[in-house]
């Protein structure tokens, strides 16, 4: 267990179908209204499309069919966080769709928890822990992790998210 | 005051030169003002521009002479050798 | 930027002028505007080499220059083995330049020189020139005023003034006087006779060789006078006079005393005419001009790439915002807007022809290297080949061109190593003894058409198809044309020399000349009679980033495809066979065409309407056609790429920003082309015959 230290980090919050997540904010670029995306075909169904941001053209990922979450239809809340990653040392800019963003928080680091490592809403490596936040359960994501060059190169050659390997620690 | 237009030839060079030069003098000789048509004039050296000048700047008064219907091209080639102020007819 | 990067940029172009001078001076030894090239760019790298401090490259091309002196006075004859030598020289002027410096280099130098001195004996008399140390050279900023009276004699001897005043002219920038040597009398004035003077003040930044090299060809009996400018006398209004001869000193000096301006006193005394005095004006306004320049001015300018991409970005940008100020004048019909609209499409339409063209180079600029290639290589391999080039005016964006320089030498390579026979062997055919091979660029409805074409020995379609079947590409039961056959040369891994030579290079083959054309949005495709030569055709779009495209609609969804590769349109009822089938073959006109229902292949959602257009698009020579719901429109059509997260999906070249705001997907033709070729589909068909 590292030495808490007395580290603030400030985190987007935003839902995913009923649940909470929240992402750094340094790496977030702006966030925007829904809008109309254009579909880009025979391309897996997390990428939505793409859309146009100031006359650049931008994909959208919907990370609740890469999660595997519930889908629901857009509503007045509905927005796309821009963030930007980088793929075999090109930098772009990429679009998360997310059912409604909350508000930005400022943690303390020595709130976080580190994930329990079975019955998680979605994949181990991607959370950096939960934190409990005005009664809400906010799970932090890796952004860096979820849309690592691996990741990223797996969604580029088209395959589902790569599952981790859990070990059985009770072994049979 | 008596005006007469004349077609200058399609070809204005050292091979006509003097043959057009007499037929405009002897235009003059006969009316007040030549107008020259310079319109089918496609090719020119030098030898017909300084006959242009000529006719340009040393035609003894009363006697006048006028220039139109000059082309682009045409207008190249004085302007090569400086003569691009040719007046032309309004 | 310091002056040695100045001298580099321009030593690398002088160096390339001077390669291509020697090139075709091998093939036409008297050309004397080469020969003069090719001395001048030798002396200009000795001036400018020794004013950044490189003296040993200044001693080293003296020796080239005085070779090159003693050719153009006809002393020295060129021939192969002096081409050699001087291309040999010319490499190593290149390894001074760019390369450190070495005691090797020095030993070559010598040797070089030693070789240049057999041929060009230094006994003849060395010009005074070649010996002033190069500080003290003529070179450098230059105003030169230039008299000519040419020979009374000169038109009937044939000579005219035109092409010596405009290769002048062409220097810098210059202004222009003509008047008469003795004023003609209009009785006995004699047209024949040349009675002018022309009096030429020029900006240059040449050397007094170089003007007078103008007069090469112009007899011994023309006045010509040569002089620098010096401002600070010149700009005097009695001088120019007294320069056109217009009025002596005395005179002047006597007027001069009055306050009233020189010019008016001296036409009201009769003295000058005011015609005269009204040119000297203008003269003098030249010199005042040319004297509040700092620099004298070029006739072309450096700008860093970079400046011009982003120009470039700037313009894209306004074609897309243009296109939206459009789209509300439609929809809202203001008619003081759409007005505005209009205009502002035509000044950003032509904006963006300006910038575009700034990037364009010709094609004649990568020429120069095609020759050295063919030339040496040709040698090497003993056979007897030349190189023809047309179109070398052929302009295409400069990025292009340098990402077409590979393949094309990869293709003048196999051309050379495989194409064009041993002289013996082409003699036992019927041929000449000696192979051609052309390239040619000429414009093509909107692209760029390079062809490489060599009167060789053509493909060998069965060892190509042997290949082909020992590497699995192809079954021995397929039935394959001649034409299929030959496009096999372009599959992965494909190389029919018995080992890969060094020539051809390892392990490239055609297929990655065909990746890095269609990676520039070009086709390639070949054509060869064997026996009779092989021809091989690139066609590029001409600039990479705006085309224009044909906007089409499928369910709600619009795309675009690359308005040059459309051929027609046709509307069709739509059949069940389009509902369930990704691509079907029509009957057009007698052709069985192949159409992909992109309805299909895309997936889309929506109901199908009852007629379908299919669009006939062309790729790689062939005809396939594509269906859509709706033909929207033409529209200019800038490309912006797609996230690199796309970057395996196929079918689509880029996306594109339309006027309302949405997005539109550009549509891959090659892509397209290539999938409906591996459909199975294809021959279980029956064919199908639209109205055509």
């Amino acid at each position: 267990m590292e030495e808490a230290s007395i580290k603030k980090l400030q985190v987007l919050s935003f839902f995913l179908d009923q649940d909470c997540f929240g992402a750094e904010i340094s790496a977030i670029q702006e966030v925007i209204e829904y809008r109309p995306i254009t579909r880009v075909p025979r391309s897996p169904d997390f990428m939505l499309g793409v859309i146009n941001l100031r006359g650049q053209v931008i994909p959208v990922v919907d990370l609740r069919l890469y999660f595997s979450l519930n889908v629901s239809e857009p509503t007045v809340n509905t927005c796309i966080i821009i963030i930007d990653v980088k793929l075999s040392g090109e930098s772009f800019a990429l679009g998360l769709l997310a059912d409604s963003v909350k508000e930005v928080v400022e943690l303390d680091t020595s709130d976080i928890k580190p994930p329990p490592k079975l019955g998680n809403v979605i994949d181990n490596k991607f959370i950096l822990g939960m934190v409990e936040y005005n009664k809400l359960l906010i799970i932090l994501l890796s952004l860096a992790r979820i849309f690592s060059d691996d990741e990223l190169q797996h969604i580029a050659d088209g395959s589902e998210p790569s599952e981790t390997v859990i070990e059985e620690s009770d072994g049979t | 005051m008596s005006k007469k237009t004349v077609v200058a030839p399609k070809e204005l060079t050292v091979a006509n030169a003097k043959q057009s030069k007499e037929d405009w003098l002897a235009q003059l000789s006969e009316h007040q003002h030549l107008r020259l048509d310079l319109s089918e004039m496609e090719e020119i050296d030098t030898c017909g521009a300084q006959l242009l000048w000529f006719f340009h700047q040393c035609i003894i008064a009363p006697k006048t002479v006028s220039f139109f219907g000059l082309t682009e091209h045409a207008k190249r080639a004085l302007a090569i050798i400086g003569m691009q102020d040719l007046p032309l007819e309004k | 930027m310091d002056l040695l990067n100045v001298f580099l940029e321009e030593a690398r172009e002088h160096l390339n002028a001077l390669e291509e001078s020697l090139l075709v001076l091998e093939q036409s030894p008297s050309d004397a505007s080469e020969i003069n090239t090719a001395f001048r760019a030798m002396h200009t790298i000795k001036g400018s080499a020794g004013m950044v401090g490189l003296d040993h490259v200044s001693y080293f091309t003296h020796h080239v220059e005085t070779l090159f002196d003693q050719v153009r006075k006809g002393i020295i004859r060129l021939d192969h083995a002096s081409i050699s030598l001087l291309l040999d020289a010319k490499d190593h002027v290149e390894s001074l330049i760019f390369k450190e410096s070495s005691n090797e280099m020095m030993a070559i130098s010598e040797q070089l020189i030693h070789r240049l001195q057999d041929i060009a004996p230094t006994e003849h008399a060395v010009t005074p020139e070649a010996e002033i140390p190069p500080s003290q050279l003529d070179e450098g900023e230059g105003y030169w005023r230039i008299t000519i009276a040419p020979d009374e004699n000169a038109f009937v001897d044939g000579f005219d003034c035109m092409p010596v005043l405009r290769e002048l002219q062409s220097l810098g920038d210059s202004a222009l006087t003509v008047g008469w040597r003795e004023q003609p009398q209009q009785e006995s004035f004699d047209p024949l006779k040349c009675n002018l003077v022309f009096l030429l003040l020029l900006s240059a930044d040449v050397s007094k060789d170089s003007i007078h090299d103008a007069f090469m060809f112009v007899q011994d009996d023309w006045q010509i006078d040569i002089d620098r400018l010096s401002f600070n006398e010149s700009d005097k209004l009695g001088d120019i006079l007294q320069d056109i001869g217009a009025i002596d000193k005395a005179k002047i000096e006597a007027i001069q005393n009055s306050k009233p301006k020189l010019g008016e006193l001296l036409s009201e005394s009769g003295l000058v005419s005011e015609k005269t005095v009204d040119q000297a004006l203008q003269q003098q306004a030249f010199i005042r001009k040319e004297k509040e320049k700092t620099t004298p001015s070029q006739p072309t300018i450096k700008v860093p790439s970079n400046k011009l991409d982003r120009l470039m970005d700037l313009v894209s940008e306004l074609v897309i915002v243009h296109s939206a100020i459009s789209q509300v004048s439609l929809v809202n019909d203001i008619e003081a807007l759409d007005t505005a609209s209009e205009e502002l499409g035509r000044l950003t339409a032509e904006l963006r022809d300006t910038t575009f063209s700034v990037r364009m180079l010709p094609i004649g600029s990568t020429f120069g290297r095609f020759r050295r290639l063919v030339r040496d290589l040709s040698r090497e391999l003993g056979k007897q080949v030349q190189l023809e080039t047309y179109g070398a005016d052929t302009e295409l964006d400069k990025v292009v061109l340098e990402r077409l320089g590979d393949p094309l030498v990869h293709i003048l390579r196999n051309s050379l190593d495989h194409g064009i026979e041993m002289a013996d062997v082409r003699q036992a055919a019927g041929k000449s003894s000696q192979g051609t091979i052309k390239l040619e660029a000429t414009y093509e409805s909107g692209s760029v058409k390079i062809t490489v074409s060599d009167d060789g020995g053509g493909l060998h379609a069965d060892k190509i198809l042997a290949k082909a079947i020992e590497r699995g590409v192809v079954s021995a039961e397929d039935n394959l044309s001649v034409h299929e056959i030959q496009n096999l040369i372009f599959e992965p891994g494909f190389s029919t020399a018995a080992k890969v030579s060094d020539v051809s290079g390892r392990g490239v083959g055609m297929d990655v000349v065909k990746t890095s054309i269609e990676a520039l949005q070009g086709q390639v495709t070949i054509d060869s009679v064997q026996g009779k030569g092989t021809a091989i055709a690139i066609t590029l779009p001409m600039t990479l980033a705006i085309i224009e495209g044909l906007l089409v609609r499928i369910g709600i969804e619009y795309y675009v495809i690359p308005l040059n590769t459309v051929q027609e349109c046709i509307e069709e009822q739509t059949t069940e066979s389009m509902l369930h089938q990704s691509t079907r073959v029509i009957n057009c006109r007698g052709d069985y065409i192949t159409c992909i229902n992109l309805r299909q292949l895309f997936h889309v959602k929506q109901d199908m309407p009852k007629l379908q257009q299919t669009i006939i698009c062309r790729a790689q020579e062939q005809q396939f056609g594509l269906s859509v719901d709706e033909i929207v429109g033409q529209r200019q059509t800038v490309i912006k790429n797609l996230s690199p997260l796309y970057r395996h999906t196929t079918g689509l070249l880029g996306a594109t920003i339309l006027g309302d705001g949405n997005v539109a997907l550009i549509l891959d033709i090659n892509d397209l082309y290539d999938s409906c070729q591996l459909s199975d589909s294809y021959e279980n068909m029956p064919a199908e015959t639209p109205p055509c």
